[in-house]
């Protein structure tokens, strides 16, 4: 503790060439300061917490949207944004921001191009059904093909892959499938053919190459972000997605903490509201307590409590009840909410001390 | 004697049995004569509601005697709707012929035990029939339907053993089959007289008479053998009846409603949400000895101190224990003027003081009485204002007698609480012992509680016209006669000899300062600010240095000198200022938002200029944001033209008030209005309005407002700010619904965070969340910005 002060002392006394005697009484002052400046045991910390992140929330927007750049991946922001941190979400339209090993636009866009998903319908120019032979054919847009870097055979391997009703055929760009006996059937297959997966990440629905400072970066919405790390290219230390949890999956809690925090921190400064980065830490600290990332709110911290009072407090009163009755539940009255409701003091702040002498 | 713990667990029906006064077997209220029926659902055995009658059972009366439980015995077990899917968990989970636990020894818990169920019971071979549950209480065994008696015989194979080893630990698992009904005392459902002199009853009360109808009428047609259908049908009756009792939200089956359709509030709908028992009463308590008023400003009591009237305080006690020190001065105020309100004798009977009776009462008064005093100056209250967003939206203020009906409070203390005087009310509390006086004193102290702990940057500074006043005091050239100096030190008690003839502003200002205080700083504008032992050498103050949010100057002030020299500071300097601006003050008028001819034409071209390049295209972001910059380069020419001495710069240059940007666009254009943070695109077919050519679609159409405020704007122009104004509006509205709610779940989730006695942070189950809080052990509320900055020590 108060190591990154020190330093900063060591190099203002050196800097403004302060020695000896006027150095001492300058260290005897700054001790006095950090001894002033400690917590005191009894702290509500938690409820201060809290309240310094709700208050500004009042302050925040509700639009809740904005575009990173000037025509990037719409991002949630605003207290929407907040809320879904808090909540913890899961099906947020998650951006995953990739930084790349190498700092160059080609290898940006060749980057983006592997991540994207494509589908069938990214490399047709024609799907045309043909009643008298019973076939469907598929022509191949070897412009499109070239940019993914796949050859007409990948495609057929693909379409068998997924299709096995019809016998599959290629001569060259053109792909035929034989025996589709109605029309309907034929539609019933060309929604199917349109979506099969040829290459790319799952879920990648859009990617967006930026120019911030000089660093390329791909902004990519949905997608996997484990797949997008182990891609060759993509800088492994910088890459993040929006989504906590799958950050808390695929790098530890260790980042989903981190990721928290500056989420949280990015959220509101956003918006011109400044909040001391440790109450965030707090939260963060207490939203990663048991090894995975959980939400403030009833299925998530309040989920653990000890205290049945306090829980059936929150929400879920009747459900609570009842089970703490067929549980035998106890609650030891160790949290404020619970004393509050009893009508006592609870230890928390000068109620963490008693009176020696009665008033 | 506190409390220790609060435990639940299942009433057994011995237990319903003990706890009851009286069985409960008439259906009826009233009998002919109006008096309660004996057995009767308002047997006066269970209590007494009605004011000069004494209970039945225990001799009290009216607020004495906490009601009694009275019992039905049903005819039929009912199966407890709430906790049915418990039963149905207890019925996989279990052997229908041994009664023991199916799942290998290995799994525990009731879930887990149900999930896991073999077929055959793996101690007596027996193979277990198909259980099905149907929302909310009827249960099948291939596809058998299961009458309760049923079901509570196969509970009560269960061995105790096995019970543990389901965690099923609150009492026998039969006690979920309802046999025997409590019910509740009176005082837990009152019956109220309307003003036509009939009695209502409450919704309890008829659910009650429901269920006794139904029970006896089951126990008739079971005495003369009615056929099996018949009865199957009243059973489901009276489990619907019971289902209902206990809970009148369940799903698939349909609310029990009153004759006029209302649904019917019971059991669970007492305790449960925002108004129920818990939420409501519980947590939420009605205190005495408070009173709320509007609130209204004054500027010359000090930042803790509250005006309340007369009435008020007349109407407020504090109770003070009588020594043998303060005996005679209570016995002379309670002879001389009325302030004593009550007496407490040594064996608790409280007495009233009254014109009568002051003479025999200050001569009875011996120490070790209490008396219970009106509020007088100086006593220290709990002022608040809801919603009570943080916690300076409760502080500690001293009490100042005025005249007049409202609450006075000064206008730096107004943003903690986030006050205005548009007619907002506040509360007032009356600490009622020594303990929570001097809590309020050294801990609520608005003085201390000048820093935020969000940020650690002042909350409570000058505002507005101080600021302004500041910054006339003390810019150059301002030169005060000793006569106006003399004057003005008067009013703000400093007592010093004035030597001089005439005295600078800068020098009437350091008066103020504490006298070894140095500080460095920058004004907003970015000019030096510099003060060395206590006097200010160069610059003028301005909201960086007096401000709330960014006041540096008395931000240090505050960490060095600690909260009472600078609330001294702070109630002096705004003093001071006000004063000096009854002399010196300032207008705003038109002239002050005029700039020169020529700068004028050249911001309409510049504006024109923009127009007419920007580019209709969908998706072009640049042209877009080129149009946009417009107010930046408006912003830009009214800096560089507008004068010196316009007030409406001085406002926005020192931080007092509004900005150059909203003089901007006074003086040249509002801009682009938007709507979710994008131009305008909303409204007709392909135009926003069909006031614009479908053909030829500029950036007006699109809301782009080229007048400024002080030209006018368009019809058009004016639909489009509305139409922003409007957003703006919906969006604050929409924001405190869901904000409420997440301050909500952080404090529920947050609120046993504490710090313990080790200095290390843990929560309720003592887990450790930080081995030393925030990480370095620093204080936000006592640091500035959360850091400790010993360049404040030179």
């Amino acid at each position: 503790m108060g190591e990154e002060i020190e330093q900063r002392f060591e190099k203002y006394c050196s800097e403004h060439k302060i020695t000896g005697k006027e150095k001492e009484k300058l260290n005897v002052g700054l001790q006095e300061l950090i001894k002033k400046s400690k917590f005191e045991p009894g702290e509500a910390l938690g409820i201060v917490t809290a309240q310094s992140l709700s208050e500004p929330a009042t302050q925040l927007t509700m639009r809740a949207y904005h575009f990173a750049g000037a025509a990037g991946i719409r991002m949630a922001s605003g207290l929407p944004r907040l809320i879904e941190l808090f909540d913890l979400r899961k099906n947020i339209d998650n951006v995953i921001i990739v930084y790349l090993a190498e700092n160059k636009k080609e290898k940006a866009a060749k980057l983006a191009s592997q991540i994207v998903e494509s589908t069938l319908k990214n490399v047709i120019s024609t799907i045309s059904y043909d009643f008298a032979t019973t076939s469907v054919e598929i022509e191949l847009e070897k412009k499109d093909l070239n940019k993914l870097e796949l050859t007409p055979e990948d495609i057929e391997k693909a379409i068998c892959k997924s299709v096995k009703k019809y016998k599959i055929s290629r001569k060259g760009e053109k792909i035929s499938a034989d025996g589709v006996q109605t029309y309907s059937d034929f539609r019933v297959l060309k929604d199917k053919l349109l979506n099969i997966y040829i290459k790319g990440i799952k879920g990648a629905k859009e990617t967006i190459i930026l120019n911030l400072n000089g660093n390329f970066v791909i902004h990519v919405r949905g997608g996997n972000f484990k797949k997008i790390l182990s891609i060759e290219g993509v800088d492994t230390t910088k890459t993040k997605t929006t989504n906590i949890e799958e950050t808390g999956d695929v790098l530890g809690i260790e980042a989903a903490r981190t990721a928290l925090v500056s989420e949280v921190m990015n959220t509101l400064s956003q918006q011109g509201v400044y909040v001391d980065p440790r109450y965030i830490g707090l939260v963060g600290d207490l939203m990663c307590l048991n090894g995975k990332v959980e939400s403030i709110g009833r299925y998530g911290i309040m989920k653990h409590k000890n205290s049945v009072l306090a829980r059936l407090n929150f929400e879920e009163t009747i459900k609570i009840l009842f089970n703490a009755a067929v549980l035998n539940k106890k609650d030891n009255l160790n949290t404020l909410m619970s004393n509050l409701m009893i009508g006592q003091v609870s230890s928390t702040g000068t109620g963490t001390v008693k009176l020696k002498w009665n008033l | 004697m506190p409390v220790e713990k609060v435990e639940f667990s299942l009433l057994s029906p011995a237990q319903i049995r003990k706890i009851s006064v009286v069985e409960i077997t008439r259906p009826e209220l009233y009998d002919a004569d109006g008096y309660p029926v004996e057995h009767g659902i308002v047997d006066p055995r269970m209590g007494v509601v009605d004011p000069g009658v004494r209970c039945r059972t225990c001799g009290g009366r009216l607020g004495e005697c906490m009601g009694h439980f009275g019992y039905i015995e049903l005819v039929k077990s009912v199966v407890h709707p709430v906790l049915a899917p418990k039963i149905y968990l207890l019925l996989q989970a279990t052997c229908q012929k041994c009664g023991k636990v199916l799942a290998p020894k290995e799994i525990t818990g009731l879930n887990n035990c149900a999930k896991n169920s073999p077929e055959k019971c793996p101690y007596c071979g027996e193979k277990q029939k198909k259980i099905k549950f149907e929302k909310p209480t009827t249960f099948y065994a291939d596809k058998e339907k299961l009458n309760a008696e049923e079901v509570r015989e196969n509970l009560e194979k269960i061995p105790d053993e096995d019970l543990e080893k389901l965690k099923f630990r609150g009492g026998r698992p039969e006690w979920m089959i309802i046999t025997i009904l409590p019910v509740p005392p009176l005082t837990m459902r009152p019956s109220i007289i309307l003003e036509t002199g009939e009695r209502s009853e409450d919704d309890l009360t008829h659910k009650l008479v429901d269920i006794v109808r139904i029970n006896e009428r089951l126990k008739r047609i079971l005495e003369i053998g009615a056929p099996d259908f018949l009865i199957d049908d009243i059973i489901e009756l009276l489990q619907y009846h019971i289902a209902t009792y206990i809970k009148n939200d369940l799903s698939n089956i349909p609310p029990a409603r009153h004759r006029s359709g209302r649904a019917l509030k019971t059991l669970a709908q007492r305790l449960t949400g925002k108004e129920g028992r818990f939420r409501f009463n519980l947590t939420g308590k009605r205190v005495n000895f408070s009173a709320r008023s509007v609130v209204s400003p004054d500027n010359f009591i000090d930042i803790n101190e509250v005006g309340v009237p007369q009435v008020i305080a007349e109407g407020l006690s504090i109770p003070e224990l009588v020594t043998e020190q303060n005996i005679d001065e209570i016995r002379k105020s309670i002879l001389s003027e009325n302030k004593m309100r009550y007496i407490i004798r040594l064996d608790g009977l409280k007495k009233k003081v009254t014109e009568e009776t002051k003479e025999i009462i200050a001569q009875e008064l011996v120490p070790g009485y209490t008396i219970e005093r009106r509020l007088r100056n100086g006593d220290w209250v709990i002022f608040n204002r809801q919603p009570s967003l943080h916690r300076m939206s409760m502080m500690g203020h001293k009490v100042r007698i005025m005249n007049g009906q409202t609450f006075r409070i000064h206008l730096c203390v107004t943003p903690p609480y986030n006050a205005d005087f548009d007619g907002d009310e506040m509360n007032l509390h009356v600490p009622q012992n020594e303990e929570a006086r001097a809590e309020l004193k050294h801990l609520m102290n608005v003085n201390k509680h000048i820093r935020t702990p969000r940020y650690g940057l002042p909350i409570i500074g000058a505002k507005q016209d101080h600021i302004m006043g500041l910054y006339f005091l003390t810019k150059e050239n301002i030169k005060l006669s000793k006569q106006e100096v003399s004057n003005l030190l008067f009013c703000l008690n400093i007592d010093i000899e004035l030597d001089k003839e005439s005295y600078t502003g800068k020098e009437i200002f350091s008066l103020l300062l504490p006298k070894k205080l140095n500080y460095r700083g920058k004004t907003k504008t970015g000019e030096e600010v510099i003060i060395e032992k206590g006097i200010l050498k160069k610059g003028y103050i301005d909201v960086k240095a007096v401000g709330v949010e960014e006041g540096m100057l008395l931000d240090k002030i505050d960490l060095l000198y600690e909260g009472e020299e600078a609330a001294k500071f702070l109630n002096n300097l705004v003093r001071l200022s006000l004063l000096f601006m009854g002399k010196y003050s300032y207008t705003i008028s038109l002239k002050d938002y005029t700039i020169d001819k020529e700068s004028e034409l050249e911001i309409e071209k510049s504006i024109d200029k923009k127009i007419k390049s920007w580019i209709k295209e969908e998706g072009d972001e640049e042209s877009q944001a080129n149009l946009e910059k417009v107010l930046k380069d408006i912003e830009n020419v009214v800096r560089k033209k507008l004068s010196n001495n316009s007030s409406a710069r001085i406002a926005a240059e020192t931080g007092a008030r509004g900005s150059l940007v909203s003089v901007a666009q006074i003086v040249g254009c509002i801009g682009q209005e938007k709507l979710k943070g994008e131009k305008i695109t909303r409204g007709y077919y392909s135009r926003t309005l069909p006031h614009f050519d479908k053909e030829k679609l500029d950036a007006g159409a699109f809301g782009f407002v080229k007048n400024g405020y002080r030209k006018g704007i368009s019809p058009t122009e004016f639909f489009f700010d509305a139409m922003h104004g409007r957003e703006g509006l919906s969006d604050t509205a929409l924001k405190t619904k869901h904000s409420g709610y997440l301050e909500r779940r952080l404090v529920n989730s947050l609120h046993d965070i504490i710090i313990k006695k080790d200095r290390t942070v843990r929560n309720e189950s003592n887990q450790i969340v930080q081995f030393v809080p925030f990480e370095n052990d620093i204080n936000p509320y006592r640091t500035s910005s959360g850091k400790i900055s010993f360049e404040d020590l030179i």
